[in-house]
Protein backbone atom coordinates (compact mmCIF):
# COMPACT_ATOMS: atom_id res chain seq x y z
CA UNK A 1 0.00 0.00 0.00
CA UNK A 2 1.19 3.40 -0.66
CA UNK A 3 1.76 5.67 2.45
CA UNK A 4 0.37 8.37 0.14
CA UNK A 5 -1.77 8.22 -3.32
CA UNK A 6 -3.35 11.78 -3.98
CA UNK A 7 -5.26 12.13 -7.26
CA UNK A 8 -6.23 15.47 -8.78
CA UNK A 9 -6.53 17.14 -5.83
CA UNK A 10 -7.62 20.89 -6.08
CA UNK A 11 -8.55 23.58 -3.97
CA UNK A 12 -10.01 26.67 -4.31
CA UNK A 13 -10.26 29.39 -1.72
CA UNK A 14 -12.62 32.01 -1.92
CA UNK A 15 -11.91 35.52 -0.11
CA UNK A 16 -13.50 39.20 -0.32
CA UNK A 17 -11.30 41.55 -2.11
CA UNK A 18 -11.90 45.12 -1.02
CA UNK A 19 -11.13 48.39 -2.53
CA UNK A 20 -8.14 50.26 -1.40
CA UNK A 21 -9.45 53.41 1.08
CA UNK A 22 -12.13 54.29 3.47
CA UNK A 23 -14.69 54.47 0.79
CA UNK A 24 -13.51 51.39 -0.12
CA UNK A 25 -13.83 49.55 2.84
CA UNK A 26 -17.60 51.29 3.53
CA UNK A 27 -18.59 49.87 -0.04
CA UNK A 28 -17.41 46.67 0.98
CA UNK A 29 -19.75 46.75 3.94
CA UNK A 30 -22.88 46.53 1.49
CA UNK A 31 -21.07 44.67 -1.52
CA UNK A 32 -18.56 42.16 -0.99
CA UNK A 33 -16.49 41.00 -4.25
CA UNK A 34 -15.57 37.95 -3.88
CA UNK A 35 -12.79 36.40 -5.68
CA UNK A 36 -11.97 32.62 -5.93
CA UNK A 37 -8.05 31.86 -6.54
CA UNK A 38 -6.99 28.16 -6.98
CA UNK A 39 -4.25 27.20 -4.17
CA UNK A 40 -3.93 24.02 -5.53
CA UNK A 41 -4.25 22.34 -8.89
CA UNK A 42 -5.10 18.84 -10.25
CA UNK A 43 -1.92 17.43 -7.78
CA UNK A 44 -1.11 14.03 -8.40
CA UNK A 45 2.04 11.63 -6.75
CA UNK A 46 2.27 8.51 -5.01
CA UNK A 47 4.93 7.64 -2.08
CA UNK A 48 5.75 4.47 -0.92
CA UNK A 49 6.52 3.94 3.03
CA UNK A 50 9.23 5.69 4.09
CA UNK A 51 10.43 8.20 1.79
CA UNK A 52 11.17 11.70 2.19
CA UNK A 53 9.76 14.05 0.31
CA UNK A 54 10.88 17.69 -0.30
CA UNK A 55 8.32 20.16 -1.18
CA UNK A 56 9.61 23.46 -2.27
CA UNK A 57 8.16 26.66 -4.22
CA UNK A 58 7.79 30.29 -3.41
CA UNK A 59 5.51 31.83 -1.16
CA UNK A 60 2.00 31.55 -1.95
CA UNK A 61 2.98 28.31 -4.38
CA UNK A 62 0.56 26.04 -2.61
CA UNK A 63 2.57 24.12 -0.58
CA UNK A 64 0.97 24.61 2.88
CA UNK A 65 -2.06 24.15 1.95
CA UNK A 66 -1.16 20.79 0.06
CA UNK A 67 0.01 19.44 3.67
CA UNK A 68 -3.10 21.10 5.19
CA UNK A 69 -5.56 19.00 2.58
CA UNK A 70 -3.49 16.15 3.56
CA UNK A 71 -3.63 16.42 7.07
CA UNK A 72 -7.61 16.64 7.17
CA UNK A 73 -7.23 20.36 8.30
CA UNK A 74 -8.62 21.81 4.89
CA UNK A 75 -11.27 20.38 3.09
CA UNK A 76 -10.05 19.55 -0.95
CA UNK A 77 -12.33 21.42 -3.64
CA UNK A 78 -12.53 18.11 -5.42
CA UNK A 79 -9.80 15.47 -6.31
CA UNK A 80 -9.22 12.56 -3.82
CA UNK A 81 -6.01 11.53 -1.43
CA UNK A 82 -5.48 8.67 0.76
CA UNK A 83 -3.01 8.49 3.99
CA UNK A 84 -2.68 4.77 4.37
CA UNK A 85 -5.83 3.91 2.81
CA UNK A 86 -7.84 6.87 5.31
CA UNK A 87 -9.56 9.45 3.47
CA UNK A 88 -8.08 12.60 4.88
CA UNK A 89 -11.30 14.63 4.45
CA UNK A 90 -13.33 11.94 6.64
CA UNK A 91 -10.88 12.00 9.67
CA UNK A 92 -11.24 9.64 11.68
CA UNK A 93 -9.06 8.85 15.22
CA UNK A 94 -7.18 5.90 13.91
CA UNK A 95 -6.13 7.91 11.09
CA UNK A 96 -5.17 10.81 13.35
CA UNK A 97 -2.81 8.56 14.96
CA UNK A 98 -1.35 7.99 12.07
CA UNK A 99 0.21 11.50 11.12
CA UNK A 100 1.67 14.73 13.16
CA UNK A 101 1.52 17.87 11.54
CA UNK A 102 4.14 19.91 12.76
CA UNK A 103 3.88 23.93 11.50
CA UNK A 104 7.08 25.97 12.16
CA UNK A 105 4.80 29.31 12.82
CA UNK A 106 2.28 27.55 15.02
CA UNK A 107 3.05 26.34 18.07
CA UNK A 108 1.10 23.09 19.38
CA UNK A 109 2.69 23.18 22.88
CA UNK A 110 1.45 24.78 26.44
CA UNK A 111 3.10 28.11 26.30
CA UNK A 112 3.07 28.95 29.96
CA UNK A 113 3.61 24.95 31.02
CA UNK A 114 6.61 23.13 30.96
CA UNK A 115 7.27 20.74 27.01
CA UNK A 116 6.70 17.62 29.28
CA UNK A 117 3.14 18.75 30.49
CA UNK A 118 2.24 18.75 27.06
CA UNK A 119 3.63 15.57 26.08
CA UNK A 120 2.12 14.44 28.69
CA UNK A 121 -1.31 15.89 27.42
CA UNK A 122 -0.97 13.91 24.43
CA UNK A 123 0.21 10.51 26.42
CA UNK A 124 -3.47 10.64 26.86
CA UNK A 125 -5.22 11.88 23.92
CA UNK A 126 -3.44 8.89 21.71
CA UNK A 127 -3.36 6.57 24.64
CA UNK A 128 0.08 5.46 24.68
CA UNK A 129 1.61 2.85 26.95
CA UNK A 130 3.22 4.32 30.25
CA UNK A 131 6.72 2.55 28.74
CA UNK A 132 6.43 2.90 24.70
CA UNK A 133 5.79 7.11 25.99
CA UNK A 134 8.76 7.12 28.47
CA UNK A 135 10.90 5.29 26.22
CA UNK A 136 10.26 7.90 22.95
CA UNK A 137 10.67 11.03 25.26
CA UNK A 138 14.11 9.32 26.26
CA UNK A 139 14.62 8.59 22.97
CA UNK A 140 13.82 11.89 21.26
CA UNK A 141 14.81 14.18 23.68
CA UNK A 142 18.36 12.66 24.13
CA UNK A 143 18.71 12.64 19.70
CA UNK A 144 18.29 16.24 20.19
CA UNK A 145 20.57 17.21 23.55
CA UNK A 146 17.04 18.93 25.39
CA UNK A 147 16.61 16.41 28.09
CA UNK A 148 17.54 19.31 30.67
CA UNK A 149 14.68 21.59 29.17
CA UNK A 150 12.57 19.45 29.79
CA UNK A 151 10.85 21.28 32.90
CA UNK A 152 11.44 25.02 31.69
CA UNK A 153 8.56 26.87 30.34
CA UNK A 154 7.96 26.71 26.94
CA UNK A 155 8.41 30.72 26.51
CA UNK A 156 11.15 30.20 28.78
CA UNK A 157 12.65 28.36 25.57
CA UNK A 158 14.65 29.96 22.70
CA UNK A 159 13.10 29.01 19.26
CA UNK A 160 15.41 26.29 18.21
CA UNK A 161 14.73 24.31 21.73
CA UNK A 162 11.07 25.18 20.82
CA UNK A 163 10.79 23.69 17.73
CA UNK A 164 12.73 20.96 18.75
CA UNK A 165 10.10 20.00 21.69
CA UNK A 166 7.65 20.55 18.92
CA UNK A 167 8.72 17.85 16.88
CA UNK A 168 9.34 15.65 19.85
CA UNK A 169 5.57 15.95 20.90
CA UNK A 170 5.37 15.08 16.71
CA UNK A 171 6.41 11.91 16.98
CA UNK A 172 5.56 10.62 20.69
CA UNK A 173 3.19 8.76 19.14
CA UNK A 174 5.54 7.04 16.58
CA UNK A 175 3.38 8.68 13.26
CA UNK A 176 3.82 6.63 9.92
CA UNK A 177 3.48 9.91 8.43
CA UNK A 178 4.85 13.39 9.30
CA UNK A 179 3.84 16.39 7.34
CA UNK A 180 6.38 19.34 8.26
CA UNK A 181 5.85 23.05 7.09
CA UNK A 182 8.66 24.82 7.54
CA UNK A 183 9.98 23.50 10.94
CA UNK A 184 13.91 25.17 10.33
CA UNK A 185 12.56 28.38 9.89
CA UNK A 186 14.16 31.09 11.75
CA UNK A 187 16.58 28.57 13.43
CA UNK A 188 20.25 28.89 13.59
CA UNK A 189 22.95 26.98 11.92
CA UNK A 190 23.32 24.57 14.27
CA UNK A 191 19.35 23.79 15.33
CA UNK A 192 18.77 23.08 11.46
CA UNK A 193 21.34 20.44 11.38
CA UNK A 194 20.07 18.53 14.28
CA UNK A 195 16.57 18.40 12.96
CA UNK A 196 17.87 17.63 9.58
CA UNK A 197 20.10 14.72 11.20
CA UNK A 198 17.25 13.84 13.20
CA UNK A 199 14.10 13.41 10.40
CA UNK A 200 17.12 11.08 8.47
CA UNK A 201 17.29 9.29 11.88
CA UNK A 202 13.46 8.03 12.19
CA UNK A 203 13.19 8.11 8.22
CA UNK A 204 15.85 4.89 8.56
CA UNK A 205 15.18 3.63 12.58
CA UNK A 206 11.64 4.19 12.26
CA UNK A 207 10.69 4.12 8.57
CA UNK A 208 8.57 7.41 8.94
CA UNK A 209 7.46 9.08 5.72
CA UNK A 210 7.56 12.60 5.43
CA UNK A 211 6.67 14.90 3.59
CA UNK A 212 8.34 18.30 4.08
CA UNK A 213 8.42 21.78 3.03
CA UNK A 214 11.26 24.41 3.38
CA UNK A 215 12.92 26.92 1.82
CA UNK A 216 16.20 26.21 3.37
CA UNK A 217 17.62 24.14 0.20
CA UNK A 218 20.27 22.18 2.43
CA UNK A 219 16.62 20.94 4.26
CA UNK A 220 15.52 19.25 1.00
CA UNK A 221 19.71 18.53 -0.31
CA UNK A 222 20.34 16.32 3.04
CA UNK A 223 16.91 14.91 4.32
CA UNK A 224 15.11 14.52 1.31
CA UNK A 225 15.56 11.79 -1.75
CA UNK A 226 12.71 12.94 -3.60
CA UNK A 227 11.38 17.00 -4.06
CA UNK A 228 8.66 18.46 -5.87
CA UNK A 229 8.36 21.51 -6.90
CA UNK A 230 5.24 23.36 -6.76
CA UNK A 231 4.65 26.70 -8.16
CA UNK A 232 1.07 28.68 -8.75
CA UNK A 233 -0.51 25.38 -7.58
CA UNK A 234 1.22 23.55 -10.30
CA UNK A 235 3.47 20.49 -10.06
CA UNK A 236 6.10 21.53 -11.93
CA UNK A 237 9.20 19.35 -11.19
CA UNK A 238 8.95 15.65 -9.39
CA UNK A 239 12.39 13.33 -9.24
CA UNK A 240 15.70 12.92 -7.63
CA UNK A 241 17.06 16.26 -6.14
CA UNK A 242 20.22 15.82 -7.99
CA UNK A 243 18.13 15.65 -11.28
CA UNK A 244 16.70 18.65 -10.13
CA UNK A 245 19.86 20.31 -9.91
CA UNK A 246 21.37 18.57 -13.00
CA UNK A 247 18.35 19.99 -15.19
CA UNK A 248 19.05 23.61 -13.97
CA UNK A 249 22.49 23.95 -13.05
CA UNK A 250 23.60 25.41 -15.83
CA UNK A 251 26.37 27.17 -15.18
CA UNK A 252 29.39 26.75 -13.19
CA UNK A 253 31.22 29.19 -10.86
CA UNK A 254 35.40 29.25 -11.42
CA UNK A 255 37.60 30.89 -8.75
CA UNK A 256 41.38 31.27 -9.73
CA UNK A 257 44.23 33.60 -8.51
CA UNK A 258 47.31 34.07 -10.02
CA UNK A 259 50.72 33.55 -9.19
CA UNK A 260 51.40 36.47 -11.00
CA UNK A 261 49.66 38.94 -13.14
CA UNK A 262 47.11 37.08 -15.76
CA UNK A 263 48.47 38.10 -18.84
CA UNK A 264 45.56 36.19 -20.81
CA UNK A 265 42.58 38.37 -22.45
CA UNK A 266 39.95 35.74 -22.21
CA UNK A 267 38.50 35.09 -25.39
CA UNK A 268 35.24 33.16 -23.89
CA UNK A 269 31.90 34.24 -22.69
CA UNK A 270 31.97 34.84 -19.02
CA UNK A 271 29.33 36.28 -16.42
CA UNK A 272 32.05 38.00 -14.39
CA UNK A 273 31.88 38.15 -10.28
CA UNK A 274 35.36 40.09 -9.97
CA UNK A 275 38.05 40.44 -12.45
CA UNK A 276 42.10 41.94 -11.19
CA UNK A 277 45.44 41.00 -12.34
CA UNK A 278 45.49 38.61 -9.16
CA UNK A 279 41.94 37.09 -8.88
CA UNK A 280 39.24 36.31 -11.46
CA UNK A 281 35.72 35.02 -10.42
CA UNK A 282 33.46 34.23 -12.71
CA UNK A 283 30.34 31.97 -14.13
CA UNK A 284 30.30 29.85 -17.44
CA UNK A 285 28.25 27.61 -18.85
CA UNK A 286 28.42 23.91 -18.04
CA UNK A 287 29.80 22.33 -21.08
CA UNK A 288 32.50 25.55 -21.41
CA UNK A 289 34.30 24.53 -18.06
CA UNK A 290 36.89 22.44 -19.36
CA UNK A 291 37.88 24.25 -22.32
CA UNK A 292 38.05 27.10 -20.18
CA UNK A 293 39.75 25.75 -17.41
CA UNK A 294 42.48 24.34 -20.22
CA UNK A 295 43.18 27.55 -21.64
CA UNK A 296 43.47 29.47 -18.19
CA UNK A 297 45.86 26.19 -17.33
CA UNK A 298 47.88 26.13 -20.24
CA UNK A 299 48.38 30.19 -20.19
CA UNK A 300 48.80 30.98 -16.68
CA UNK A 301 50.29 30.29 -13.44
CA UNK A 302 47.59 29.45 -11.51
CA UNK A 303 48.25 29.78 -7.61
CA UNK A 304 44.74 28.19 -6.70
CA UNK A 305 41.54 27.04 -8.34
CA UNK A 306 37.88 26.62 -7.37
CA UNK A 307 35.27 25.34 -8.90
CA UNK A 308 31.75 25.54 -7.67
CA UNK A 309 28.07 24.31 -8.80
CA UNK A 310 25.68 27.23 -9.18
CA UNK A 311 24.14 28.89 -6.08
CA UNK A 312 21.42 26.96 -5.53
CA UNK A 313 18.72 29.37 -4.61
CA UNK A 314 19.39 30.79 -8.31
CA UNK A 315 18.43 27.17 -9.53
CA UNK A 316 15.65 27.14 -7.59
CA UNK A 317 14.72 30.87 -8.86
CA UNK A 318 15.42 29.31 -12.75
CA UNK A 319 13.17 26.34 -11.78
CA UNK A 320 10.01 28.87 -10.24
CA UNK A 321 10.12 30.69 -13.43
CA UNK A 322 9.54 27.99 -15.90
CA UNK A 323 6.62 26.06 -16.56
CA UNK A 324 5.68 22.46 -16.14
CA UNK A 325 9.02 20.49 -16.73
CA UNK A 326 8.36 16.98 -15.62
CA UNK B 1 -12.19 9.93 28.74
CA UNK B 2 -9.06 10.15 30.58
CA UNK B 3 -8.00 12.20 27.42
CA UNK B 4 -10.48 14.49 29.00
CA UNK B 5 -9.36 14.18 32.34
CA UNK B 6 -6.05 15.33 31.41
CA UNK B 7 -7.19 18.40 28.92
CA UNK B 8 -8.73 19.70 32.50
CA UNK B 9 -5.92 19.03 34.60
CA UNK B 10 -3.21 20.64 32.31
CA UNK B 11 -6.18 23.41 32.09
CA UNK B 12 -5.63 23.74 36.09
CA UNK B 13 -1.75 23.47 35.89
CA UNK B 14 -1.88 26.57 33.46
CA UNK B 15 -4.37 28.63 35.58
CA UNK B 16 -1.54 28.23 38.78
CA UNK B 17 1.14 29.38 36.65
CA UNK B 18 -0.46 32.54 36.61
CA UNK B 19 -2.34 32.57 40.11
CA UNK B 20 -1.71 36.41 39.87
CA UNK B 21 -5.01 36.65 37.61
CA UNK B 22 -6.76 34.43 39.82
CA UNK B 23 -6.73 36.28 43.04
CA UNK B 24 -7.01 39.52 41.33
CA UNK B 25 -9.81 38.40 39.79
CA UNK B 26 -11.62 36.99 43.69
CA UNK B 27 -9.84 40.65 45.10
CA UNK B 28 -11.98 42.45 42.48
CA UNK B 29 -14.94 40.68 43.06
CA UNK B 30 -14.78 41.88 46.54
CA UNK B 31 -14.88 45.46 45.95
CA UNK B 32 -17.93 44.86 43.12
CA UNK B 33 -19.58 43.67 46.30
CA UNK B 34 -18.56 46.88 48.38
CA UNK B 35 -19.86 49.06 45.93
CA UNK B 36 -22.85 47.31 45.35
CA UNK B 37 -23.48 47.33 49.46
CA UNK B 38 -23.08 51.08 49.19
CA UNK B 39 -25.20 51.24 45.99
CA UNK B 40 -27.87 49.32 47.83
CA UNK B 41 -27.29 51.23 51.06
CA UNK B 42 -27.91 54.38 49.21
CA UNK B 43 -31.28 52.92 47.75
CA UNK B 44 -32.85 51.35 50.85
CA UNK B 45 -32.09 54.53 52.80
CA UNK B 46 -35.71 55.98 51.38
CA UNK B 47 -37.47 52.88 51.17
CA UNK B 48 -38.10 49.28 52.76
CA UNK B 49 -37.96 47.10 49.91
CA UNK B 50 -36.63 46.75 46.06
CA UNK B 51 -38.99 44.48 43.86
CA UNK B 52 -39.80 42.24 47.18
CA UNK B 53 -36.16 42.04 48.59
CA UNK B 54 -35.55 43.93 51.70
CA UNK B 55 -31.81 45.49 52.25
CA UNK B 56 -30.29 41.90 54.01
CA UNK B 57 -32.15 39.46 50.96
CA UNK B 58 -30.60 41.96 48.73
CA UNK B 59 -27.24 41.88 49.41
CA UNK B 60 -27.81 37.70 50.12
CA UNK B 61 -28.96 37.43 47.13
CA UNK B 62 -26.19 39.78 45.01
CA UNK B 63 -23.29 37.98 46.92
CA UNK B 64 -24.57 34.81 45.91
CA UNK B 65 -25.08 35.78 42.17
CA UNK B 66 -22.08 37.68 42.02
CA UNK B 67 -20.23 33.96 42.82
CA UNK B 68 -22.31 32.11 40.49
CA UNK B 69 -21.89 34.62 38.29
CA UNK B 70 -18.03 34.37 37.90
CA UNK B 71 -17.96 30.37 37.57
CA UNK B 72 -18.74 30.06 34.35
CA UNK B 73 -15.16 30.65 32.32
CA UNK B 74 -16.55 29.75 28.63
CA UNK B 75 -16.51 33.29 27.80
CA UNK B 76 -12.85 33.24 27.90
CA UNK B 77 -12.61 30.07 26.13
CA UNK B 78 -14.86 31.00 23.17
CA UNK B 79 -12.21 34.34 22.61
CA UNK B 80 -9.53 31.75 22.40
CA UNK B 81 -11.32 29.89 19.75
CA UNK B 82 -12.15 32.61 17.75
CA UNK B 83 -8.85 33.89 17.97
CA UNK B 84 -7.58 30.15 16.94
CA UNK B 85 -10.12 29.78 14.28
CA UNK B 86 -9.06 32.87 13.16
CA UNK B 87 -5.51 32.70 12.90
CA UNK B 88 -5.59 28.89 11.92
CA UNK B 89 -4.56 27.64 15.42
CA UNK B 90 -7.75 25.43 15.65
CA UNK B 91 -6.02 23.01 13.03
CA UNK B 92 -4.16 21.65 16.40
CA UNK B 93 -7.59 19.89 17.60
CA UNK B 94 -8.78 18.57 13.88
CA UNK B 95 -5.10 16.67 13.58
CA UNK B 96 -5.55 15.13 16.74
CA UNK B 97 -7.63 12.46 18.05
CA UNK B 98 -9.93 14.38 20.56
CA UNK B 99 -13.40 16.21 19.76
CA UNK B 100 -13.24 20.10 19.96
CA UNK B 101 -16.63 20.02 22.09
CA UNK B 102 -15.36 17.93 24.82
CA UNK B 103 -12.19 20.04 24.95
CA UNK B 104 -14.25 22.84 25.58
CA UNK B 105 -16.32 21.55 28.60
CA UNK B 106 -13.21 19.87 29.32
CA UNK B 107 -11.54 23.31 29.55
CA UNK B 108 -14.05 25.05 30.89
CA UNK B 109 -15.09 22.96 34.29
CA UNK B 110 -11.76 22.79 34.67
CA UNK B 111 -11.50 26.41 35.15
CA UNK B 112 -14.94 26.29 37.07
CA UNK B 113 -13.54 24.04 40.03
CA UNK B 114 -10.52 26.27 40.29
CA UNK B 115 -12.61 29.92 40.60
CA UNK B 116 -14.74 27.84 42.56
CA UNK B 117 -12.05 26.92 44.97
CA UNK B 118 -10.53 30.92 44.89
CA UNK B 119 -13.43 32.83 45.39
CA UNK B 120 -15.60 30.40 48.00
CA UNK B 121 -12.75 32.09 50.14
CA UNK B 122 -14.19 35.27 49.22
CA UNK B 123 -17.33 34.87 49.32
CA UNK B 124 -17.17 32.95 53.01
CA UNK B 125 -15.38 36.20 54.22
CA UNK B 126 -18.75 38.45 52.94
CA UNK B 127 -20.83 36.02 53.96
CA UNK B 128 -19.39 36.48 57.26
CA UNK B 129 -19.16 40.40 57.32
CA UNK B 130 -22.91 40.31 56.43
CA UNK B 131 -23.94 37.89 59.00
CA UNK B 132 -26.65 39.52 60.31
CA UNK B 133 -28.06 40.69 57.31
CA UNK B 134 -27.41 37.06 55.25
CA UNK B 135 -30.06 35.37 54.70
CA UNK B 136 -29.55 32.49 52.92
CA UNK B 137 -32.11 29.23 52.63
CA UNK B 138 -31.96 26.45 55.50
CA UNK B 139 -33.56 23.82 53.60
CA UNK B 140 -30.91 21.64 52.32
CA UNK B 141 -33.92 20.35 49.03
CA UNK B 142 -33.37 24.46 48.05
CA UNK B 143 -29.55 23.78 48.52
CA UNK B 144 -29.94 20.76 46.37
CA UNK B 145 -31.93 22.19 43.54
CA UNK B 146 -29.91 25.27 43.20
CA UNK B 147 -27.21 23.07 42.70
CA UNK B 148 -28.87 20.99 40.15
CA UNK B 149 -30.01 24.18 38.39
CA UNK B 150 -26.90 26.20 38.34
CA UNK B 151 -25.15 23.38 36.82
CA UNK B 152 -27.49 22.49 34.12
CA UNK B 153 -27.31 26.26 33.45
CA UNK B 154 -23.55 26.22 33.28
CA UNK B 155 -23.15 23.27 30.98
CA UNK B 156 -25.75 25.42 28.67
CA UNK B 157 -23.67 28.37 28.65
CA UNK B 158 -20.58 26.51 28.16
CA UNK B 159 -22.34 25.18 25.38
CA UNK B 160 -23.86 28.48 24.01
CA UNK B 161 -19.90 30.19 24.34
CA UNK B 162 -18.73 27.11 22.20
CA UNK B 163 -21.48 27.39 19.78
CA UNK B 164 -20.60 31.18 19.24
CA UNK B 165 -17.05 30.10 18.61
CA UNK B 166 -18.46 27.87 15.80
CA UNK B 167 -19.98 30.87 14.40
CA UNK B 168 -16.51 32.26 13.43
CA UNK B 169 -15.84 29.83 10.77
CA UNK B 170 -17.91 31.89 8.97
CA UNK B 171 -17.95 35.18 10.25
CA UNK B 172 -14.61 34.75 11.02
CA UNK B 173 -14.98 37.90 13.35
CA UNK B 174 -17.42 37.71 16.04
CA UNK B 175 -16.13 40.21 18.73
CA UNK B 176 -18.96 43.17 18.37
CA UNK B 177 -21.27 40.25 18.83
CA UNK B 178 -19.61 38.44 21.80
CA UNK B 179 -18.88 41.80 23.74
CA UNK B 180 -22.57 42.37 23.29
CA UNK B 181 -23.43 38.92 24.34
CA UNK B 182 -21.56 39.67 27.58
CA UNK B 183 -23.11 43.00 28.59
CA UNK B 184 -27.02 41.33 27.70
CA UNK B 185 -26.73 37.89 29.77
CA UNK B 186 -24.72 39.82 32.58
CA UNK B 187 -28.20 41.43 32.95
CA UNK B 188 -30.85 38.97 32.08
CA UNK B 189 -29.23 36.19 33.83
CA UNK B 190 -29.67 38.62 36.79
CA UNK B 191 -26.37 38.56 37.64
CA UNK B 192 -26.36 42.69 38.04
CA UNK B 193 -29.48 42.71 39.85
CA UNK B 194 -32.74 40.50 40.88
CA UNK B 195 -35.18 39.97 37.73
CA UNK B 196 -38.11 40.87 40.05
CA UNK B 197 -37.26 44.63 40.19
CA UNK B 198 -38.50 44.68 36.73
CA UNK B 199 -42.02 44.67 35.81
CA UNK B 200 -43.84 41.89 36.19
CA UNK B 201 -44.24 41.22 32.76
CA UNK B 202 -40.67 41.43 31.75
CA UNK B 203 -39.66 38.92 34.27
CA UNK B 204 -42.05 36.76 32.96
CA UNK B 205 -40.70 37.40 29.57
CA UNK B 206 -36.62 36.59 30.91
CA UNK B 207 -38.21 33.26 32.26
CA UNK B 208 -38.76 32.12 29.11
CA UNK B 209 -34.87 32.26 28.23
CA UNK B 210 -32.24 29.87 29.33
CA UNK B 211 -30.45 32.76 30.91
CA UNK B 212 -33.28 33.16 33.57
CA UNK B 213 -32.04 29.80 34.96
CA UNK B 214 -28.20 30.32 35.18
CA UNK B 215 -27.82 32.98 38.00
CA UNK B 216 -31.09 34.45 38.97
CA UNK B 217 -32.95 30.95 39.57
CA UNK B 218 -30.45 29.24 41.62
CA UNK B 219 -29.29 32.76 43.76
CA UNK B 220 -33.33 32.89 44.46
CA UNK B 221 -33.60 29.50 45.61
CA UNK B 222 -30.22 30.24 47.97
CA UNK B 223 -31.51 33.49 49.03
CA UNK B 224 -34.47 31.79 50.28
CA UNK B 225 -36.99 32.90 47.31
CA UNK B 226 -38.87 30.58 44.91
CA UNK B 227 -39.39 31.87 41.39
CA UNK B 228 -41.21 29.10 40.00
CA UNK B 229 -41.66 25.60 39.94
CA UNK B 230 -38.23 23.26 40.51
CA UNK B 231 -39.50 20.66 38.18
CA UNK B 232 -39.99 23.25 35.17
CA UNK B 233 -36.79 24.95 35.71
CA UNK B 234 -35.08 21.44 35.36
CA UNK B 235 -37.18 20.67 32.23
CA UNK B 236 -36.35 23.61 31.00
CA UNK B 237 -33.26 23.77 30.97
CA UNK B 238 -33.05 20.12 30.19
CA UNK B 239 -34.87 20.99 26.94
CA UNK B 240 -32.31 23.88 26.18
CA UNK B 241 -29.02 22.00 27.00
CA UNK B 242 -30.43 19.21 24.33
CA UNK B 243 -30.94 22.39 21.73
CA UNK B 244 -27.98 23.90 22.14
CA UNK B 245 -25.96 20.09 21.84
CA UNK B 246 -28.13 19.59 19.51
CA UNK B 247 -27.01 22.51 17.15
CA UNK B 248 -23.71 23.17 18.16
CA UNK B 249 -22.68 19.49 16.59
CA UNK B 250 -25.09 20.25 12.85
CA UNK B 251 -23.32 23.58 12.76
CA UNK B 252 -19.62 22.17 13.81
CA UNK B 253 -19.96 19.43 11.17
CA UNK B 254 -21.47 22.38 8.60
CA UNK B 255 -18.80 24.96 9.40
CA UNK B 256 -15.74 23.01 9.65
CA UNK B 257 -15.81 22.93 6.20
CA UNK B 258 -15.19 26.24 5.85
CA UNK B 259 -12.08 26.76 7.72
CA UNK B 260 -9.20 27.70 5.96
CA UNK B 261 -6.21 27.33 8.28
CA UNK B 262 -4.96 31.03 7.00
CA UNK B 263 -2.19 32.26 8.32
CA UNK B 264 -0.25 29.01 8.91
Amino acid sequence: MNALQVDRLTRVYRSAEKEEGLKGTFKALFHKKVIEKTAVSDFSFEAGEGEMIGLIGPNGAGKTTLIKMLSGIIHPTSGSALVYGFDPSRPSDSFKKKISVVMGQKSQLWWDLPAIDSFLLDREIYELPEDRFRKNVALYSEMFGVEDLLKTQVRQLSLGERMKMELILSLLHDPAVLFLDEPTIGLDAIAQKQIRQLLSRINVEKKVTVLLTSHYMEDIRHVCSRVMVVNHGLKIFDGAFDALLDRFNEYKTISVTFENEAGLEPDFEAGWIQRDPYKWHFKVRREQVRPVLQTILNNCDVDDLKLEDEDIGDVIEKIYGVGAVS
Amino acid sequence: MRKYAEIAGITWKSMMAYRYDVFAGAIFSICKILLAWLMWRVIFLNREQVGGYDFASMMTYYIIASFLGRLDQSNGLNWQFCNEIRNGQFGKYIVRPLRPVLYFLSCSYSKSVYVFGVNIIATAAWALIFFKQFRISPDIADWCLAALVFLLGMNFMIMFNYFLSILCFRFINIDGLNILKSNLIEFVSGALVPLSVFPAAVTKAFSLLPFYYTVYYPASLLAGRNEGSPLAAVAAMLFWNTLIIVVSALYYKKYVRKFEGAGI
